[in-house]
């Protein structure tokens, strides 16, 4: 049994309408399902405006979807009573892009790691400070840093706390919502790192959103790419790569600029802008910018249908 | 615009020194930048953030703060003036028509409130004796050019009804509406979802050929860098610490930093195994470490990098490096 | 973070700001203003020449002696000394200032970050009290409360409070909205943090500063409202000399005895001020937090 199994979700977004006229949707995401191993780390692709942060976001019930069933450790999250999900929360955390919001100015950083043993009244106060301490090390900080606000440290170092903090409640899963797109290539790699080797001391298990391919291939096992909403494809690491078939995907690894010069790349040809998620167009969204639409394409919107372990959302792709 | 060679210097800086003066002390953020850009190329400057390179493109545009940024020396060279000493109505007249600047983000760079061809046209007219009528008429050239579908109707449009890339081709538009000599493009794609990066820095390098401009090409991102420039400079705590032809940055990197940033980019190692990660952090500017500013992260730093800041020096032609202890193997 | 971002938002930084010229004026008036407030109405008893109610019918209408008498701003009607009553006025002033100004604040700061953060039912119910309070005059208000329920200091502070809940209330409920939707409110949700935990670790003390400043121009309302109350006669009852009351005692007596309104209306006037300036120092002070040097971007 899967560690997370998402099945078939979807949030929609309301947005203005007046009496005069009906509300428009902005359908976040469609039909989403996928699932976790644990100890696994899946990926998921995407640019701004797909959907992967609602749906990180959805998967911890930080927000609530409109339809569909996540199940957590066999548990299904949606229905949990409101007490149940709170130590229900202790398994699965979530480290967010920007780390200058992520933690409350006002506080210093040993309460802002420790609020989680607050919370769930884990071990003695002594002890908890004694794990603040711990983690702080373990994520590669100083436990003098116990004292200092938030301010007074660089992105990379506050990812760093970030981490601490949700790691101090033991969680085995852990979301990392574009965790590193907001730092610089170096501090990158440091965090890159970090989450391999406490993937391995602790058997985590993640789900990686990044727009960032490079990224996402470097510490993925398998990997999902969306398209407004909907998943496309989903791999192993390798074969996306390798073998991608949803043109979409293809579009995306040819416009990945390789740092090496002087190497031929093949465009995939990709017209024109996406959609605004308010206006998609009917059948296959990705029709209008895709090189290889049939008429098809405008009718039937494709479901992800799997060949072995590599599913793909397209009409093309069963030819 | 003019057709003399390629490959004459458009723009020179030599020895830049710029700070910050701030109520926590003075911010070195710029001490001691070389470099040219020759028509018709790109020059790349890469680094992390606050090593200095917007930095640079603001003191070639005088546009630093008033209150705080001050060049100390250097020159820069342009169209035979040194523009550290050009008066503001000077600058008036270089910016916008000679010397054009693009940001990172379009949506902040656009007047919200104004139409997207009133803005182009305002640009037109600012610096040259054209009619409204003559200047609306190039705006729209201008606005196919840079490859937007329906420029006539996209003109009168608002920056919110555009998407991101097509705020960008906008920007690139107005920044070469008067034919410039030189453009200063600062992270232009940064911002934008990476199929549409693509297809804006194949448009600037196109217009390039074009216009035979010089471009001063702002990134952090060695892609980027690899595949749009013609030559690189890297940037570390408000110095170059190397300078090359692109290619040959990428074959033999020798700065440590320069190493360190291409092992840590993520893609080129075994999936799922530790980076060669650059350790530790950027010093503060306020108080940057004696002699080699690199030196505090370096794994080959040695008694000399502490005491003598090294100077950018020619190692092999055509290839300069701040380092005392350049790293030649693979 | 840029180098310029993180030069404009340093701690220290801040602080610096503080020595600019025109910030250091308001702040060091207002600051000696209020101070002087509060060490003239806590010492009343102690400084004041004479009893501030010793009518002595001998010594009526004795223009300020300044340093060459024993009235030194004179005495009024009933012989009662100026400046002990200025002085005991101060006390008043003081009481219901800090009163009104903590008791709304707890309340609106309180009702406004729950608004805000909660949203729904709980928020449109106090939105709703908000307009409907909002909607009354603020002085016929405490007039038509005062008047059912019948005069006193606790009845002049529950009805000035009562009115002046609101702007803290609507100030808190603008910043919860906000913070609600930062990274570290839904990092404390998903740490399984209850909504009373978030609401008191992570909302409220992010938008205690703001309350403070409202609070500055609270106090700075609450001396003006009661010094209206009392002109009308509807303050703290006679006994109590207060700045409001002593005006309106000089009414009858303008042309004749200048010094009798002066007085009083000068404190008045000062001590808004000061108050307000205080208030003024420390928004500049604080708001520079966001976009105060116009560059963003990195360098």
């Amino acid at each position: 049994m899967s560690l997370l199994e998402v099945h078939d979700l979807t949030k929609n977004f309301p947005l203005g309408g007046s009496w005069f006229s009906k509300p428009t949707v902005l359908q976040a995401i469609r039909s989403v399902s996928l699932s976790i191993e644990a100890g696994e780390t899946l990926g998921l692709v995407g640019e701004s405006g797909c959907g992967k942060s609602t749906l990180a976001r959805c998967v911890l019930k930080l927000q609530e979807p409109t339809s569909g069933r996540i199940t957590f450790d066999g548990r299904d999250i949606l229905s949990l009573p409101e007490d149940e999900l709170r130590l229900a929360r202790r398994d699965m955390q979530i480290v967010f892009q920007d780390p200058y919001s992520s933690l409350n100015p006002r506080r210093r950083v040993g309460d802002i790691v420790r609020e989680g043993l607050d919370i769930h009244q884990i071990g003695t106060p002594n002890e908890r400070r004694e794990r603040v301490a711990q983690l702080l090390r373990e994520v590669g900080l100083k436990t003098s840093h116990m004292n200092s606000y938030p301010h007074e440290f660089s992105g990379g170092q506050r990812q760093r706390i970030v981490i601490a903090r949700a790691l101090a409640v033991g969680p085995k899963f852990i979301v990392a919502d574009e965790a590193v797109s907001a730092l610089d290539v170096s501090i990158q790699a440091q965090i890159l790192n970090l989450f391999l080797e406490l993937q391995r001391g602790m058997n985590l298990t993640y789900l990686f959103i990044s727009h960032n391919l490079h990224v996402v291939r470097h510490v993925s096992d398998r990997v999902a790419v969306m398209y407004l909403g909907r998943i496309v494809e989903l791999a192993s690491a390798e074969e996306i790569y390798s073998n991608p078939k949803h043109p979409y995907t293809q579009a995306l690894l040819s416009a990945i600029l390789p740092p090496e010069p002087g190497q031929a790349r093949s465009h995939a040809t990709l017209a024109g802008d996406m959609h605004s998620p308010l206006e998609v167009p009917m059948g296959c969204f990705y029709r209008t910018r895709c090189p290889v639409a049939m008429k098809e394409c405008a009718s039937e919107d494709p479901a992800l249908r799997f060949a072995g372990s590599h599913g793909v959302a397209c009409l093309r792709a069963d030819q | 615009m003019t057709t003399s060679d390629l490959g004459t210097p458009v723009l020179s800086v030599r020895d830049l020194r710029m700070s910050f003066f701030t109520s926590d002390g003075e911010v070195r953020a710029l001490d001691g930048v070389d470099f040219d850009i020759a028509k018709g190329r790109t020059l790349g400057l890469v680094g992390e953030s606050g090593c200095g390179k917007s930095a640079t493109a603001l003191s070639i545009m005088k546009l630093l703060p008033a209150h705080s940024g001050r060049i100390k020396s250097g020159e820069i060279l342009f169209a035979d003036k040194d523009l550290v000493h050009a008066s503001p109505k000077e600058m008036l007249t270089l910016r916008g028509k000679r010397i054009s600047m693009i940001f990172q983000d379009p949506m902040t760079s656009l007047n919200p409130v104004t139409k997207v061809g009133a803005q182009i046209v305002e640009n037109i007219q600012l610096h040259e004796n054209i009619g409204k009528r003559d200047a609306h008429g190039r705006a729209i050239e201008l606005l196919g050019l840079v490859g937007i579908p329906t420029p006539q109707v996209r003109a009168g449009q608002y920056p919110f009804e555009l998407s991101g890339g097509m705020r960008q081709r906008v920007m690139i538009a107005m920044a070469l509406s008067c034919g410039p000599d030189l453009l200063l493009a600062d992270e232009p794609t940064t911002a934008l979802d990476v199929t549409i990066q693509a297809q804006i820095l194949d448009l600037m390098v196109s217009l390039q050929k074009r216009l035979s401009m010089g471009i001063l090409l702002i990134t952090h991102d060695l892609g980027v860098v690899a595949n749009y420039t013609d030559q690189v400079a890297v940037m570390y705590g408000g110095k170059i610490v190397e300078r090359t032809e692109t290619k040959r940055l990428f074959e033999r990197p020798t700065h440590p930093y320069t190493r360190g940033l291409l092992a840590s980019i993520p893609g080129r190692q075994e999936p799922k195994s530790l980076i060669a990660a650059v350790p530790g952090t950027v010093p503060s500017a306020l108080n940057w470490p004696s002699g080699c500013r690199f030196r505090t992260r370096c794994a080959h730093a040695s008694v000399e990098c502490e005491t003598v800041d090294p100077p950018l020096q020619e190692i092999e032609p055509g290839h300069l490096v701040a380092c005392f202890r350049p790293q030649w193997e693979r | 973070m840029s180098i310029t971002e993180a030069v404009s938002t340093t701690r220290s930084s801040q602080i610096k700001r503080m020595v600019s010229p025109f910030l250091r004026t308001k702040i060091l008036f207002g600051g000696v203003v209020v101070t002087a407030l509060f060490v003239i109405g806590l010492l009343a008893p102690f400084i004041s020449p004479f009893d501030p109610n010793r009518q002595d019918l001998d010594a009526t209408m004795i223009q300020p002696q300044w340093l060459w008498g024993k009235h030194l701003l004179g005495t009024d009607q009933l012989g009662r000394d100026v400046l002990s009553r200025i002085f005991h006025g101060a006390r008043i002033s003081l009481v219901i200032a800090v009163a009104v100004a903590v008791l709304s604040g707890l309340i609106g700061t309180t009702l406004g970050a729950i608004s805000g953060y909660r949203s729904g039912r709980m928020d449109l119910l106090i939105q709703k009290s908000v307009e409907v309070m909002w909607a009354f005059p603020p002085l016929l208000f405490a007039i038509t409360l005062i008047a059912f329920l019948g005069q006193s200091l606790h009845i002049l502070i529950l009805a000035l409070v009562l009115q002046r809940w609101i702007p803290f209330c609507r100030v808190a409920r603008a910043q919860a909205l906000t913070l609600r939707s930062r990274d570290f409110v839904a990092a404390a949700t998903a740490l399984g943090a209850t909504h009373t935990r978030i609401l008191c670790s992570h909302i409220i003390p992010n938008l205690i500063q703001t309350s403070f400043v409202v609070g500055t121009f609270a106090m700075a309302t609450a001396i003006i409202s009661e010094a209206s109350l009392s002109f009308l006669g509807l303050g703290v009852p006679r006994e109590i000399p207060t700045w409001g009351s002593m005006l309106s005692d000089s009414r009858a007596h303008i042309s004749t005895a200048w010094w009798l309104p002066l007085f009083p209306g000068l404190f008045i006037l000062v001590t808004v001020l000061g108050i307000n300036l205080l208030g003024d120092g420390l928004r500049d002070v604080l708001d520079p937090k966001l976009n105060r040097s116009g560059t963003r971007g990195s360098l």
